[in-house]
């Protein structure tokens, strides 16, 4: 029951946070220096030409209007048109739906950028949570110290810095992977996974610093709680304690900071898109805001937002899923 | 509850020798916790023994070494610390030589604990039967649905309501009384030979405290186990206990058989500490309350209690104490006990 409550809380909170960045972006959009119609007819367009434009894609009508046009839309699924990519045709022509949707631009871009996440989570959970537990439960060994020190060093370094010397290593000295991640021209599964090898490696290495030590911090304090100290007086084999008494109860923390971690993914992504020119959403944004492409940046930033609030709405369901006080009340 | 009553019961079985070998015998122990880069004595020189089915209790302040002592039982040293040197041997074999996974078939199956918090002791995330259960299996006493059922036998037992409908639920779902009780079964269940039970109703109240000694005497009475009875409660200890040692700053500084310690305590500390418990008729009663605290950073060459002791001198403060014969089997490390009697009782 209380399970029940803690999810429509939660649920309607994120509903809520979805709304303010909507209305935030929308505005924040409003207040950039420039128009469109401007970028896109050049400096010299007469005023009627630029005015036309804007009566063609409603540019001219009040904000207010605008937005709940837009978010009326959004919500809908029809995410507008591109302001930019295939200009209309002719002058005077009726404004027909000739301009690329939004919705077009940006599923396939979404799709490459989901799956470099996707590819970085799945290098990263696993290592991250083998190398907090091995550096926890091998506290005074050698290896477990140098093992950390490196971790550090991979916090340490930006991710840029990372994403450069792997260009360099791996990409022009030894040839073994592509510079430039041209997905969308992969033809086989192979090939596009060896494209996205480079910028998901630079993702993990600098998630997978921050999560090792808080799952260390976290498990080191649980491996010297009394429970776990009980388990082990009990008898217990090792490896049982760590897997049954003192994981479970370490993982809260890791879990939060994979949320935190999957939230920096949504930043990391972009810059490792323009890196490796890897054609996802974060490159696309960045597109669209050097062109001021409105529709593409309100619907890629929405987007990006609502995978970062679905992520904590996420993090916060299983937390207290694995929780048996929270579940169970 | 009831000190008084249990003040003149006589003690039989109070000595390690008859009947043989003890089952655990204590020589010399010395624990150090690391602090910074030096390692400080926590436990020094401690020697006893537990006779089989006896009961001794292990008297201390706060900080003055119960805890590790108790879990050097144990051969378990928690992070930061090392045993410095001694020996502990239960039943002929000596502990502290013994690997952590020499030791997984002895703790739990043949030498159990009751720690002091309750609410910490079980496993969060975890049934409380299944805890039991885990136990049952990993000492190979049984398994499956045999060892669940053993579960809630032993849930009964030790007094839970509803047993089978307990052992379905979390931790956090019990009281505290109801979560000593769990952990009490775990201790038990496997039939160990020797229970260490470190503070173990502290975190209770009055009430609960009260009803969990009587469980507990009610075990040790049944079972014909030995205990070693961690405690700076006095009262309790005198109620449970054959034979009842001091702690004072990591060092033995008395141990006799309980009525003959609380009818003649004859270290300062120890009638000190007799002083400060609470009594109806108030024998004692601000005669020789202690004074001060035991300050671990500020400790003399000599008898660590003299600082605070009413009868020191300076000799005290340079000559180390050790655990003497005074009278056969009441031992203390006081070389002014026979004078402090005779100031103490005009």
């Amino acid at each position: 029951m209380h399970f029940v409550r803690v999810t429509g809380q939660r649920t309607a909170l994120a509903v809520v946070a979805l709304i303010a960045v909507s209305l935030i972006t929308f505005w924040a959009v409003e207040l950039l220096p420039g128009d469109a119609a401007t970028r896109m007819l050049g400096r010299e367009a007469t005023p009627e030409r630029v005015a036309h434009f804007q009566e063609q894609m409603n540019l001219d009508a009040p904000a207010v209007e605008r937005y709940s046009t837009w978010i009326t839309g959004f919500v809908q699924g029809d995410w507008g048109e591109s302001l930019i990519q295939a200009r209309p045709k002719t002058e005077g022509a009726p404004a027909g739906r000739i301009n690329r949707s939004v919705t077009d631009i940006i599923v396939p871009r979404l799709t490459n950028t989901l799956q470099l996440a996707a590819f970085a989570l799945i290098m990263y959970i696993p290592l991250s949570l083998m190398i907090g537990i091995v550096t926890a439960a091998y506290r005074d060994r050698a290896f477990a110290a140098g093992l950390s020190t490196l971790v550090i060093l991979g916090c340490a370094v930006p991710d840029f810095v990372i994403a450069i010397f792997l260009l360099i290593i791996f990409a022009v000295a030894l040839e073994w992977f592509p510079a430039l991640s041209l997905v969308d021209q992969a033809e086989t599964f192979g090939a596009q996974l060896r494209m996205m090898t480079l910028p998901a490696v630079t993702l993990t290495a600098a998630m997978t610093g921050f999560a090792v030590r808080q799952m260390q911090a976290s498990l080191m304090s649980v491996l010297n709680s009394d429970y776990v100290q009980f388990a082990t007086l009990k008898g217990l084999p090792r490896r049982r304690v760590m897997l049954l008494h003192a994981l479970p109860n370490a993982l809260g923390p890791a879990l939060r900071a994979t949320v935190i971690n999957v939230v920096w993914l949504v930043g990391g992504v972009v810059l490792v898109e323009v890196v490796f020119t890897y054609p996802g959403i974060g490159l696309l944004l960045l597109d669209a805001l050097r062109l001021l492409d409105t529709p593409v940046i309100l619907a890629s930033t929405m987007i990006l937002a609502s995978v970062y609030i679905l992520c904590n709405l996420g993090a916060d369901l299983v937390a207290a899923a694995l929780n048996p006080r929270l579940r169970t009340g | 509850m009831s000190t008084v009553a249990a003040r003149d019961v006589a003690v039989d079985g109070v000595s390690s020798t008859n009947g043989g070998e003890p089952l655990v015998r204590v020589d010399d122990l010395t624990v150090d916790y690391r602090n910074d880069d030096q390692w400080v004595s926590v436990v020094k020189n401690v020697s006893f023994s537990i006779g089989r089915g006896e009961t001794l209790g292990l008297a201390g302040e706060s900080g003055c070494g119960k805890t590790t002592t108790a879990l050097a039982m144990f051969g378990y040293n928690k992070p930061g610390s090392r045993v410095a040197g001694g020996r502990v041997s239960f039943d002929g074999r000596d502990l502290l030589g013994l690997s952590d996974r020499q030791m997984q078939p002895i703790r739990g199956a043949r030498i159990s604990l009751v720690p002091q918090n309750p609410a910490s002791t079980l496993t969060p995330s975890m049934k409380v039967g299944r805890q039991v259960v885990e136990t049952l299996e990993a000492h190979g006493v049984s398994s499956g649905s045999e060892a669940m059922e053993r579960t809630v036998e032993i849930f009964g037992q030790v007094g839970l309501p509803e047993p089978a409908e307990i052992a379905r639920r979390y931790p956090h779902q019990l009281s505290g009384g109801q979560q000593q009780r769990v952990v009490i079964a775990i201790a038990i269940v496997c039939r160990p030979d020797l229970i260490v039970l470190d503070e173990p109703t502290t975190a209770l109240d009055v009430t609960t405290q009260a009803r969990l000694l009587e469980l507990l005497t009610q075990i040790k009475g049944d079972s014909g186990m030995s205990a070693l009875y961690v405690s700076h409660n006095l009262g309790v200890l005198e109620q449970i206990c054959d034979r009842v040692a001091v702690m004072y700053a990591g060092e033995l500084i008395e141990i006799a058989p309980t009525a003959e310690l609380f009818n003649q305590p004859r270290h300062p500390y120890t009638r000190g500490l007799i002083a400060a418990v609470p009594r109806v008729e108030a024998e004692h009663a601000g005669t020789e309350k202690l004074r001060g605290l035991l300050r671990r950073d500020d400790l003399p060459d000599g008898c660590g209690f003299a600082p605070r002791c009413p009868y020191s001198r300076p000799q005290c403060f340079t000559d180390p104490q050790r655990l003497d014969e005074i009278e056969p089997s009441h031992q203390v490390a006081c070389w002014r006990a026979p004078d402090i009697e005779a100031e103490a009782t005009p």
